[in-house]
């Protein structure tokens, strides 16, 4: 047998799919000819390297994630009535098929470990959001692209000062391009952009707590939770810090950003929420704690404020039958005890992040005082809303005098609001007494 | 929804066999679909981190495949195994993106990682598609992408699943003696790239 005969049946040889009046022969020249045994040699190297590949155990997530996705009514019914292009076949010409082969080679690179390019993850992220706020019922792309005008020009208008004040998308953008040349100035950006925004809504804020002659409109529930969250989270840029040696960091950046640039509008909250809770369900246990906690808790607190409004006032509300207690969809409970039960367990597990650096943490009064909700909540807590009882809840025995019930107004929205203004109060010195719920560093 | 499973005692559950997974799965019933899930979870994320390279998108690939699955699986005739169309399904996904991302990215390489090195690195694996030949025969992308991806499969079929030829040409759609000749090849441009490495 020659060597070109043998180098045709190496591979079924490594195999063991050579009969007896093959192998012998195959064995017999593999003894007298060195290039052919080094050639098996070789050969054997590669099949064991790849049977030598570690088996990864599918995460956790994969199932739950997976499991998220089929139970979700609008995700089936998009899925089922367009045909999938994953079944889609492609035929090829085998003739032409095994021409073509022949043109391509194989290279052989060595891959160090980098982040991923940022232009696929903004573009990535672009899309996952979009289509998770479509999903989710929410305007298309002309009000988001009114948002992200009016975060732009809010930003330009009022915090120039500052300098590096930039939309989310060219932070996205800004972030890909300079990150070779300059690694940290898309994350400067963002890192200003995030105190600029911030500092605005404190102010709006502070006003809005003067009182009416001040002028200024409360902020809606979810303006003013995730306002307040916003204040007590570290600063973005830090976070972003620290993103930035993962690989989701790019992600998270960007998605962040824009969540900043716009508004933190409802519906961008109501978008990330259902990003996030993907996340959760996907296990990306590597994002969702350098998201920190407090972004977390203000997703929720959104959605679940969002969920609890009347479903003839709300955007993409489930037409059904509001409870007559609360004005909550009562479709909607189930949901808004998953949600409920996930910020316990937020709350909950964050203790335990032992690996959180201290700045992250949430303030001790905001924990306890959700803790006191979530409770609240696990007993179905917006079927049985009772002003006085709630707040009484959220209150401790100085904030009892601070709010009489007699200012409680029946309007729900309005009690919302309340509850969240009694966050932001704790925020204050105390004035009465020291209170371990508070701090006293927090202006 | 039909179910045979009564969730207050696991203990004393039959495991159901696959087939009736799916049979109870293509009435729609979810849970069936989690168990077939379940037994399937780590061969098929195994296969798209070998394709991706990254967890989070071998997550995301795998997850997408199986929930395209459940929407798809009334079209599941049983005339091959359920790994070998999910395989399909997975193999389709993947270079469907590959292949936008290429397009927006000028990328002409699919990559087939990682293999892991000893001293902790990782090489990939890149197709290139360098053609330099007659230009007045463009491949089409789909033709293009289509023999590379196989190429690439037949490696991981093969090699790391151990999967016989005939399993291999189901999923690819080709004969069984084409994979023969596609992993003779890609056998040999391997040794010959790793000489000196593995």
């Amino acid at each position: 047998m020659n060597c070109d005969r043998v180098k045709e049946l190496l591979n079924d040889y490594i195999d063991d799919l050579l009969d007896g009046d093959r192998r012998g022969p195959v064995e017999e020249h593999l003894v007298s000819c060195s290039d052919c045994a080094a050639r098996l040699d070789g050969l054997r190297r590669v099949v064991a390297g790849v049977r030598g590949l570690k088996t990864i155990k599918a995460p956790a997530a994969l199932r739950t994630g997976v499991m998220a996705r089929i139970s979700a009514p609008r995700y089936e019914d998009q899925s089922r009535s367009r045909p999938l292009p994953s079944t889609r076949i492609v035929l090829v010409p085998l003739a032409a098929a095994a021409l073509l082969l022949a043109a391509l080679t194989l290279v052989f690179v060595l891959y160090e470990p980098r982040p991923e390019s940022d232009a696929d993850l903004v573009a990535a992220v672009d899309a996952d959001i979009e289509n998770r706020l479509k999903s989710l019922g929410y305007a298309g792309e002309g009000r988001h692209k009114d948002q992200g005008a009016l975060g732009e020009k809010s930003i330009r208008d009022g915090l120039d000062e500052e300098s590096l004040p930039q939309t989310a998308e060219t932070v996205g953008k800004e972030l890909s391009k300079r990150s070779e040349a300059k690694p940290d100035a898309g994350r400067a950006g963002v890192e200003a952009q995030s105190r600029h925004d911030n500092k605005l809504r404190l102010a709006e804020l502070a006003r809005a707590k003067e009182g009416p002659e001040s002028g200024v409109k409360l902020p809606s529930g979810s303006e003013a939770f995730n306002c307040l969250l916003v204040e007590t989270e570290s600063d973005l840029g830090e976070a972003a810090k620290r993103l930035g040696t993962t690989q989701f960091g790019g992600r998270a950046v960007v998605r962040s950003s824009r969540h900043y640039a716009w508004g933190a509008s409802r519906e961008v909250i109501a978008g990330e929420l259902a990003v996030l809770l993907e996340v959760e369900a996907l296990n990306y246990r590597e994002l969702l704690p350098t998201l920190t906690t407090s972004r977390t808790v203000a997703v929720y607190g959104c959605v679940i404020e969002d969920l609890s409004t009347p479903p003839e006032k709300t955007k993409g509300a489930v037409d059904k039958e509001p409870s007559s207690q609360t004005g909550t969809d009562r479709t909607r409970l189930p949901v808004l005890a998953t949600v409920w039960t996930r910020l316990a367990d937020e709350i909950d597990s964050f203790g335990r992040k032992e690996e959180l650096e201290e700045s992250e943490k949430i303030p001790d009064y905001i924990t306890s005082a959700l803790s006191k909700l979530v409770t609240r909540a696990e007993s179905d807590y917006w079927l049985r809303f009772k002003p006085e009882e709630d707040l009484a809840i959220l209150s401790d025995e100085e904030k009892k005098d601070e709010i009489r019930a007699s200012e409680i107004s029946s309007d729900r929205q309005e009690k919302k609001n309340r509850i969240l203004i009694i966050f932001v109060r704790s925020r204050d010195p105390p004035s009465a007494g020291p209170s371990p719920a508070r701090k006293k560093e927090d202006k | 929804m039909s179910s045979k499973r009564t969730e207050n005692d696991p203990e004393n559950e039959v495991p159901e066999s696959e087939a009736e997974l799916i049979d109870r799965s293509r009435r729609g019933d979810g849970e069936a679909f989690g168990l077939l899930v379940e037994r399937c979870q780590d061969r098929i994320y195994n296969l798209a981190f070998r394709l991706t390279g990254q967890h989070h998108w071998a997550l995301d690939l795998s997850q997408e495949a199986l929930t395209r699955a459940f929407a798809a699986i009334s079209k599941f005739r049983g005339e091959s195994g359920f790994y070998t169309w999910m395989y399909r399904i997975v193999m389709n996904l993947h270079v469907n993106r590959e292949r936008s991302l290429a397009r927006r990215a000028e990328k002409k390489t699919f990559s087939l990682n990682p293999f892991e090195r000893p001293d902790g690195g990782t090489l990939r694996i890149e197709f290139a598609d360098e053609r330099t030949g007659d230009p007045s025969k463009p491949l089409e992308d789909q033709e293009r992408d289509q023999i590379i991806q196989d190429a690439l499969l037949i490696i991981l079929l093969r090699d790391l699943e151990g999967m016989p030829y005939d399993e291999i040409a189901q999923i690819l759609e080709v004969p069984s003696g084409t994979v023969k000749s596609r992993l003779h090849r890609a056998r040999e441009e391997l040794r010959n790239l790793l000489t000196g490495i593995l």
